[in-house]
Formats: structure tokens, C-alpha cells, sequence
């Protein structure tokens, strides 16, 4: 049986960890070739393209802070020219720093503008000159982009926000060529940022109805999904996966 | 859109690799309902 996403090509920004590395790996496995973003962490980027090989994968990394906007210019140029196309871009290079808003410097709210929103949308303008008709947008937003219950994430909810929109705007300019545009919207996730043992989890999982943290495996199933043909028609979307968190 | 594509959105909603996925809509509209 032929794998769904056989001959695509994909690049999946701030891979080396935690769901950017499980969605890499779960796009390789549904038979796409991977190039993914790191911006320090070589060791654990290499250990994503080693595994991803070891199953019968390709895949490159590329050393690109996605707050540096040549770097990601550049890492979008590098992928197109390793696999000589572009079918699906997954932004999801992003970070939190949780905080009372009062207490947050001018420095870290540049910082998380920049990155969470800023660097998708020159990601996305990069890839857009190279991608295939039929291509697939995908950027990792939050459920805290549309309802947040947890102080200290005004700033990050605020960003989360911002690329629901962009995600919503930008499918109707790239529709006429097949391109859908889509946001999936995690909750309370099991990542080395947000573990489902630390200070914050307590909140976060009382606030699912699942009653429990989710995996980067959970997310990542529903990317490789959304990158798929059979989410041909959905498009402007924003899609919770979140433990019934915003139910 | 065909049934066949609705049959295989619904599908990956009923399988594991929905888990996470609760109390959640999904529109499957080509972007109609969104903007």
C-alpha cells in the first residue's frame, strides 16, 4: 500500500525537540522527505534525521534561528534546492515565556512576536515561491489562540491569536492553487517546555476534559493528517488538539 | 465535496490517532465557514 504522503517534500521549522521533531518524523513515515529547522541543537537535529533515516527515511537538517529571517530565507532556499520542490511547510519553530504580563520586559515580548508570528509569516512568503500546486501550509498555533484560562500567557495567547487570523487570510490568496492553509491549535502537551510532571501541569490538565496531558505523537497524527490528500478540502481551519481543553 | 473525502475525515476521527481530539469542531468547507 503506498504511503500518503509518497514523493511530497516537507519542511518542518524547530524540529530538534519535542513536536517538531514527532511531526518530522511522522511526515517521513507517511513516505515525505524532511528537511527540519534547529537553531542550537545539532546533536538532538541529527538524532531526528538519523532516526527518520533508520526507518527508511529522508531527511536533511538545517541550522536556522527562525528569528533570523535571512537564516530562514535561506533554510526554505536549502530545502528546495536538496529535494528540488516543496510540497508541505509546517511552522513550528515558537516559544512561551510565561510570566505576569506586568512583569514582562519590552525584550521578551519582541522576542516571542518574533518568533511566533514574524518568522511564520516570512517562513510562509518564502515557501510560497517554491511550493507545488495541491501545497500545505500548517502552523502550529495553541488553544490558548482562541480562549485562554491560564495567567501569565496574555503576550503567547496574543501570538496564537495572530497566525489563527493569518491562517484564515491567507487561504483565501492561495486557494486558487490548491494550497490549504490550516492551524492546529495544541493544548497541554508533553514536551521538555511543558511537562505534563511540572508546576504548571496541574491547571492545565484539570482543564481537558480527557483529564490528561496529550503526546507529540497525538499532534503530530493530526499534521500528517492535515498535510495529507484527504484533507483536501479543508482549508482556513483551526484545529483544536487539545484534550477537549476549549470544549 | 465527494463522500469519499468525507468518509476519510471521519475516518481519521474515529481511529487512535485522533485521541487528543475532543469536543472539537471541524468544519470540512474548502475555508467557507472560516473567513
Amino acid at each position: 500500500m503506498s504511503k500518503k504522503l509518497e514523493g511530497k517534500f516537507a519542511l518542518v521549522t524547530g524540529a530538534s525537540r519535542g513536536i517538531g521533531a514527532a511531526i518530522a518524523k511522522h511526515l517521513a513515515s507517511e513516505g515525505a522527505s524532511v528537511a527540519i529547522t534547529f537553531a542550537k541543537d545539532a546533536k538532538s537535529a541529527s538524532a531526528v534525521v538519523k532516526a527518520i533515516e533508520e526507518n527508511g527515511g529522508k531527511a536533511i537538517a538545517i541550522q536556522a534561528d527562525s528569528i533570523d529571517a535571512e537564516a530562514i530565507k535561506g533554510a526554505v532556499a536549502k530545502t528546495v534546492e536538496a529535494f528540488g520542490s516543496l510540497d508541505i511547510l509546517v511552522n513550528n519553530a515558537g516559544t512561551a515565556i510565561p510570566k505576569p504580563f506586568e512583569e514582562a520586559t519590552i525584550e521578551e515580548f519582541d522576542h516571542v512576536l518574533d518568533l511566533n508570528v514574524r518568522a511564520v509569516f516570512i517562513t510562509t512568503q518564502a515557501a510560497l515561491k517554491h511550493m507545488n500546486n495541491g501545497g500545505r501550509i500548517i502552523t502550529i498555533g495553541s488553544c490558548v489562540g482562541e480562549r485562554n484560562m491560564t495567567p501569565g500567557l496574555a503576550a503567547y495567547s496574543a501570538t496564537k491569536g495572530a497566525v489563527k487570523m493569518f491562517t484564515q487570510g491567507l487561504s483565501r490568496e492561495v486557494g486558487g492553487r490548491g494550497i490549504t492553509v490550516n492551524n492546529v491549535q495544541p493544548g497541554p502537551i508533553d514536551t521538555d517546555l511543558n511537562p505534563a510532571s511540572g508546576d504548571w501541569a496541574a491547571p492545565q490538565k484539570a482543564n481537558t476534559a480527557l483529564n490528561r496531558y496529550g503526546t507529540v505523537d497525538e499532534v503530530a497524527a493530526l499534521v500528517a493528517f492535515v498535510a495529507s490528500p484527504e484533507a483536501a478540502y479543508i482549508t482556513g481551519a483551526n484545529l483544536t488538539v487539545d484534550g477537549g481543553t476549549n470544549a | 465535496m465527494s463522500k469519499k473525502l468525507e468518509g476519510k475525515v471521519v475516518t481519521f476521527f474515529a481511529s487512535g490517532d485522533a485521541s487528543f481530539i475532543t469536543g472539537a469542531e471541524l468544519f470540512v468547507d474548502g475555508g467557507a465557514a472560516q473567513v
